[in-house]
């Protein structure tokens, strides 16, 4: 080959490697910068639901153990006062009867803010007691099936326990739905959520475009600081599934 | 005619060193040596025409300038917290790049040459720390990049060095003997470094001002 023309395909070859070197290292620094930032947007994530959580455990604890045993004392106040009068005493009785309604919601607040039973039974028992005053009070119900054998450690019991009950007041409130189903599989890999409802359903793309959709985005969240994957088939008039699929915690 | 449109694309970079000048007491700390910077090449070339004119040749000068403005690139760098997260890296390139300028330029040439290979590496080097610069600006930026300066500056690096890295390598591969190859090369370069001076005169433009703190010392005693 005439060396001028060799010359000449080296030069190209040359700059063509110092081209490709150079699209490899941006390609392969976006990426290294792109799961540095998602890290950090995890961990900062990850901070706010711990905040949270701390936050609302110690409004649990303030009005379970303050508020709760003053309203007790002022009942037993009130029903110690010794009245003849009948109106007297109807109003005693009446506001006997209010100071448990408040003394019951309370516990209702304190219970749904930081369930005991979440610290001290574990995830399933907590699941099935919300279910069941969930079922109580609303005209929703809740269906709640678990084969969890497993222990699950209390920070992934209170996400999905959180999770499960974010779900079950967007049903209440949004979807129109007579029954809600609420499965807990255990697999290999780690434990399924599966939810379904038979409401309205709604178009997930389309909320999201919106900016709607807080609560769902929490969930999100949610899933994703414990490893998770989150889906969720909704269309307008078919009801909503949803599917969290939450890893084993790392040995 | 060529002459005329060289002189003038080479008077271009007073525009960045005007704007940087006047700007230079408002703008963050941390775009000072990018001003240094624009200012030690002004007074680089007009030193190595002054001793061209005196019929000396400026590599000596050109050489030592090589050095200064890979460092004060580098340092720029670390200023923009760059090597935040391996702090050992920008030694490692300040040592590369001292180690190479010295076996080039002392031992092997003794300043008869212009440092090829320490252009090449320090060019190549200054490359490859704007993309990761920009990458970052991409991931973590939330306002306008064309409007952010650190963007824009890495931007104009990425042009000039990759081309100042290409012309030095056709130059110590001898590619040059191919005339239309080297008249092209020459041509484009005239051009690139119009448009980076004009690039860094903008980004100057959007170089934050400086904070002012409110410190103990700066109260009322």
């Amino acid at each position: 080959m005439d060396p001028q023309k060799t010359k000449f395909y080296i030069a190209i070859l040359l700059a063509s490697v110092i081209i490709a070197i150079i699209i490899i290292y941006f390609a392969i620094s976006l990426i290294k910068h792109q799961r540095r930032s998602l890290a950090i947007n995890r961990q900062n994530v990850l901070s706010e639901i711990a905040t949270l959580e701390k936050d609302r455990t110690r409004m649990a604890a303030d009005l379970h153990d303050e508020l709760g045993p003053l309203l007790s004392v002022i009942k037993m106040r009130i029903n110690s006062i010794d009245v003849t009068d009948e109106d007297d005493r109807e109003q005693q009785e009446l506001s006997s009867r209010q100071i448990d309604e408040v003394l019951e919601r309370l516990r209702g607040i304190a219970r749904n803010l930081m369930p005991n039973t979440l610290v001290r039974k574990g995830l399933v028992k907590a699941v099935e007691e919300f279910t069941n005053a969930f079922n109580q009070t609303n005209h929703l119900k809740v269906h709640f099936e678990s084969n969890l054998n497993q222990d699950i450690d209390e920070e992934r019991s209170i996400n999905i326990f959180r999770v499960i009950q974010e779900i079950c007041q967007n049903a209440l409130k949004h979807s129109k739905a007579s029954q809600l189903l609420i499965r807990l599989n255990e697999t290999k890999k780690g434990i399924q959520v599966l939810c379904e409802d038979n409401g309205v359903g709604f178009d997930y793309e389309k909320m999201l475009k919106e900016g709607k959709g807080l609560g769902l985005r929490n969930l999100k969240s949610r899933v994703e600081i414990m490893g998770g994957q989150f889906m969720i088939e909704s269309r307008p008039g078919k009801g909503t599934q949803y599917v969290f699929d939450v890893p084993n915690a790392p040995a | 005619m060529w002459i005329t449109i060289d002189t003038v694309l080479n008077l271009t970079i007073w525009v960045p060193a005007i704007v940087g000048a006047i700007r230079y007491k408002k703008i963050n700390s941390a775009y000072y040596l990018f001003i240094i910077l624009i200012w030690a090449g002004i007074v680089n070339e007009n030193f190595s025409i002054y001793i061209i004119n005196k019929g000396y040749y400026n590599i000596i000068p050109y050489n030592v300038y090589s050095l200064i403005e890979a460092f004060l690139v580098i340092c720029l760098f670390k200023r923009w917290k760059l090597f935040n997260a391996q702090k050992w890296i920008f030694y490692v390139i300040l040592m590369l790049f001292s180690l190479v300028w010295f076996i080039e330029v002392i031992i092997v040439t003794r300043f008869r040459e212009f440092a090829s290979y320490f252009i090449i590496v320090y060019s190549f080097t200054i490359v490859l720390c704007s993309i990761n610069q920009l990458n970052k600006l991409i991931v973590t930026s939330e306002g306008n990049l064309l409007k952010n300066a650190t963007f824009l500056i890495c931007i104009g690096f990425i042009l000039y060095f990759t081309y100042s890295a290409f012309v030095e390598t056709f130059l110590k591969f001898d590619f040059y003997n191919l005339p239309l190859l080297r008249q092209r090369i020459y041509s484009i370069v005239v051009y690139v470094n119009a448009f980076v001076n004009l690039l860094y005169a903008y980004a100057i433009l959007w170089i934050p001002k400086k904070q002012n703190f409110i410190l103990p010392s700066s109260l009322p005693a």
